[in-house]
This record gives structure tokens, C-alpha cells and sequence, in this order.
């Protein structure tokens, strides 16, 4: 029976110890999939701001990898207890834990915009600047609710 | 003895009576003061004076013509206060009012029925608009649908029930004047949409114990008013952006390094991002020329 427990116990321990990989695994990850988002929303943001030449090709293809970025699956990415209250690593509060639902729909929204912006990055400027715009607002459409402050 | 008594009472009516009179509303302006506003201008009040992101109902949708109902709250330690319904609902919202009404109670922040508002309603920074903003604005705000909501009354506690004392706060802590001097015509733009209308300093500046704003520390950041975070200083050693950058961030919410901004930011951009390419980039001329925080 000590056995039992013993073994028990050194499985709940290393279940708790996954479990916090888990959490902070999750953090970086999602941290690291906003950089993506941010370098590639960059190098098309510069060019519709006419910070950089217009490149064509390069729009197509930087475009495309946002539209792959933005439709992966991504749930997995806010699992309880990775909330900015349990953690200082983390910006999201805890009703984004709360409303993973809704914050996977938000998702689907970007995704649909940058498919779109994907399909006419290549096809001018004109055609870049008009569809970059919902795609920004799709990123404030998460920001605003559930990313808290910094510290 | 009694003679003491007397002469504490007799202190105390009137010194009473005293602060009454003191702290009496203004009246009310004459009609012309508040009529004949047009309200396509008053479209661009509307959003540079933010009035949406507090008096919308949590989570309404954005679209059409907004939904004035009211309903929000900002807790603070003085206790919770909750946005009223300013649509144009004849018994719940300002339908009824006059436009003098109107104009008194955002520029001098007095009600219809005389009682100070809370700070929480930044009437001390509207009071800095000019006259033709406001009545514009009035006139916007009439064209603006009804909604039914009652106002939610405050949830606070005693003493600051006593909507009188109010005048006490405000002349101690109201600001008179603008708070920077400009000293050149194309600053001027950028104060009015910073000081008056955008009232940036009341997320941006610190506030002291009785809730005053810390104008030593102008715009130099504050904790967040609600959690553990903090609103960023907006000085030039605290903000290394250009003036390319601030005016790119209030139009589509991108900081220089292509975050976006989240929370009660990105209310504000929904906000600027409806003003002018030269409004926005007279807010970031302000800010450059803020002096370095201490």
C-alpha cells in the first residue's frame, strides 16, 4: 500500500510538473507567434505606409505566410493558469482564459482577413493598403478585451 | 460656558451658510450661447472628446450611429461611478434638456437640476473647448438615437455623497488654465486635442490622495486605474517615438514595432483614428515638445 502511495504521488508530481511546462510552454509559444505576426504585419506595413519601395512579389509571399500564421490551430495556446493574475509572464487576463471560444472565433476572423489580403498583396499597392487595414483592426479586436496593461 | 456653545454654533451655521452660497452652480448660459451648433463638426468632437468610450453600453456593438446608454464603470477609491444615459431618450437620457442645460453640464459639469457631477466626468478639461466645439457638439449629439437604459445611480459612500463638496475639489484640484505654454501657433492644435478634448491626463498623469491630478507630473504615466498595471508616460525620454510613429499609432493602432494597441488604447484609437492625418500629428507634436519627466 506505501507502494501505492508512493507511486501516486510521484505521478501526481510529475503530472503537476508537465502540467506547469505546459503553461509556460504555451507562453512562449503564443508569444513567439505574435512576433511572427508582428515581423511579417511589418514588412507590409512599411511598404503601404511608403516606408519601403512596393515590392510585388515580396508582398505575395510575406502575406501568404501571414494567412498560413493566422489560420493554424491555436487553442492550445491559453491553457488555464496562464493568466496575467497567476503569472508576471503574461499579459492576458483572466477572462481570455475564460472565452477561449470567442478568442479562437477572433482568430478565424484575422485568419479570413489575411486570406484576403493574401490573395491581392501582389496586385499593387492600391489593392495592399486596402485590404491591410482589417487586419489590423482584427489584431484589436483581442488586444482590446483580453491583453491587460504592462507592468 | 453656554457663551462657548453659542459662539461654536453661530461659527458653525455660518461657516455652513457660507460654503453654501461659495459653492453654488453657475447658472445656466443664455440660449445663444448653446444653439446653432453644426453637427457634421460636431461629428469630429464627438471623437476627439472620446465621449463614446464611456457612455456606450459595456460591449455594445460598434455599429451605425452609437447607442448612448450609459451603463459603464470605473471603480476608483472613491468608490464606483457609472457612465449615464446621454442618448436623446426624453425621460432617461438628455432628450428633454435644453441646450443651455446641455452646455452647462459639460463645460461647467453642473446637471439640469444643479448638482455638481463627479470627476470621473472630465468636465474640467471640456471647460478648456472652445464655445463653437461645444455647440456643435450639441448639436451631434441630438442626432444621436434613444435608448430607454435608466442611469445607474453611483456607488459610493459618505462623505462623498455630498455632491456639494465637489466645488471644493474643483477648486483645488480643477485646472484654471491650460497646463503648457505653447509658444507656437501650430502647438496650439495639439494642447486644445490634448488638454481640452482628448483629456489624456486623466489616464496619463498620477493623481494624489483626494484624486487630483499631479500636474508636476504632467502626462509622465500613472498606475492603471483598474489592476496592477501602469499607463505609460508620455514624455520625450519616455516615448522615443517620432512624431511619424505617435500619429501612425492614434490612426491604426500600430506601435512602431507592429504590436497592436489593447485595451483602453485601442478605445482611444477607435477615437483618433477618426480625426485628421494633421490632428493626429498635432497631438504627437504636443507630446514631443512635452520636457523630460524628473
Amino acid at each position: 500500500m506505501l507502494r501505492g502511495i508512493a507511486l501516486g504521488t510521484l505521478i501526481a508530481f510529475g503530472a503537476t510538473h508537465v502540467a506547469a511546462q505546459d503553461v509556460n510552454g504555451a507562453i512562449k509559444a503564443r508569444k513567439a507567434h505574435m512576433t511572427l505576426y508582428s515581423y511579417n504585419l511589418g514588412i507590409l506595413g512599411d511598404m503601404v505606409k511608403g516606408k519601403t519601395d512596393y515590392d510585388a512579389a515580396l508582398a505575395a509571399s510575406v502575406a501568404a505566410d501571414l494567412a498560413k500564421l493566422s489560420t493554424t490551430e491555436q487553442s492550445s495556446y491559453w491553457p488555464a493558469g496562464s493568466d496575467n493574475v497567476t503569472l508576471t509572464s503574461t499579459r492576458t487576463l483572466p477572462k481570455a482564459l475564460e472565452n477561449v471560444d470567442d478568442m479562437m472565433k477572433i482568430t478565424a476572423d484575422m485568419g479570413a482577413a489575411a486570406t484576403t489580403l493574401a490573395g491581392v498583396a501582389g496586385d499593387g499597392l492600391d489593392a495592399l493598403q486596402g485590404a491591410f487595414g482589417p487586419v489590423a483592426q482584427s489584431c484589436g479586436a483581442c488586444h482590446k478585451p483580453y491583453r491587460g496593461p504592462r507592468n | 460656558m453656554r457663551r462657548l456653545f453659542y459662539l461654536v454654533l453661530t461659527l458653525l451655521v455660518g461657516g455652513v451658510s457660507l460654503g453654501w452660497f461659495l459653492s453654488a452652480p453657475p447658472e445656466l448660459p443664455s440660449d445663444d450661447v448653446a444653439r446653432g451648433g453644426d453637427a457634421e463638426a460636431g461629428a469630429l468632437v464627438f471623437a476627439a472628446a472620446g465621449c463614446a468610450s464611456c457612455h456606450l453600453a459595456p460591449g455594445a456593438e460598434k455599429t451605425g450611429l452609437p447607442v448612448l446608454a450609459g451603463g459603464k464603470a470605473f471603480a476608483s477609491d472613491f468608490g464606483t461611478f457609472y457612465a449615464p444615459n446621454i442618448s436623446s431618450h426624453p425621460e432617461e437620457g438628455i432628450g428633454a434638456w435644453s441646450d443651455a442645460a446641455l452646455y452647462r453640464a459639460i463645460v461647467d459639469g453642473v446637471s439640469p437640476d444643479g448638482a455638481y457631477y463627479y470627476p470621473a466626468f472630465p468636465t474640467h478639461a471640456y471647460r478648456l473647448s472652445t464655445p463653437q466645439d461645444m455647440r456643435d457638439l450639441i448639436a451631434y449629439l441630438r442626432t444621436l438615437p434613444a435608448d430607454a437604459a435608466a442611469s445607474k445611480t453611483h456607488d459610493t459612500r459618505f462623505p462623498f455623497t455630498i455632491r456639494r463638496g465637489l466645488w471644493a475639489w474643483r477648486v483645488m484640484f480643477a485646472p484654471k488654465d491650460w497646463h503648457r505654454e505653447t509658444g507656437s501657433p501650430e502647438l496650439e492644435r495639439g494642447r486644445y486635442l490634448v488638454e481640452a478634448l482628448g483629456h489624456c491626463a486623466e489616464c496619463h498623469t498620477p493623481r494624489n490622495a483626494l484624486g487630483g491630478l499631479q500636474s508636476a507630473y504632467w502626462l509622465a504615466g500613472a498606475p492603471a486605474l483598474v489592476g496592477d498595471g501602469r499607463v505609460p508616460g508620455l514624455r520625450p525620454d519616455q516615448l522615443d517615438w517620432s512624431v511619424d510613429d505617435i500619429a501612425e499609432y492614434l490612426s491604426s493602432g500600430f506601435t512602431p514595432e507592429y504590436d497592436v494597441a489593447g485595451g483602453e488604447m485601442a478605445e482611444v484609437v477607435e477615437n483618433t483614428s477618426q480625426l485628421t492625418d494633421a490632428d493626429r500629428r498635432a497631438i504627437a507634436m504636443y507630446l514631443k515638445a512635452l520636457p523630460a519627466s524628473q
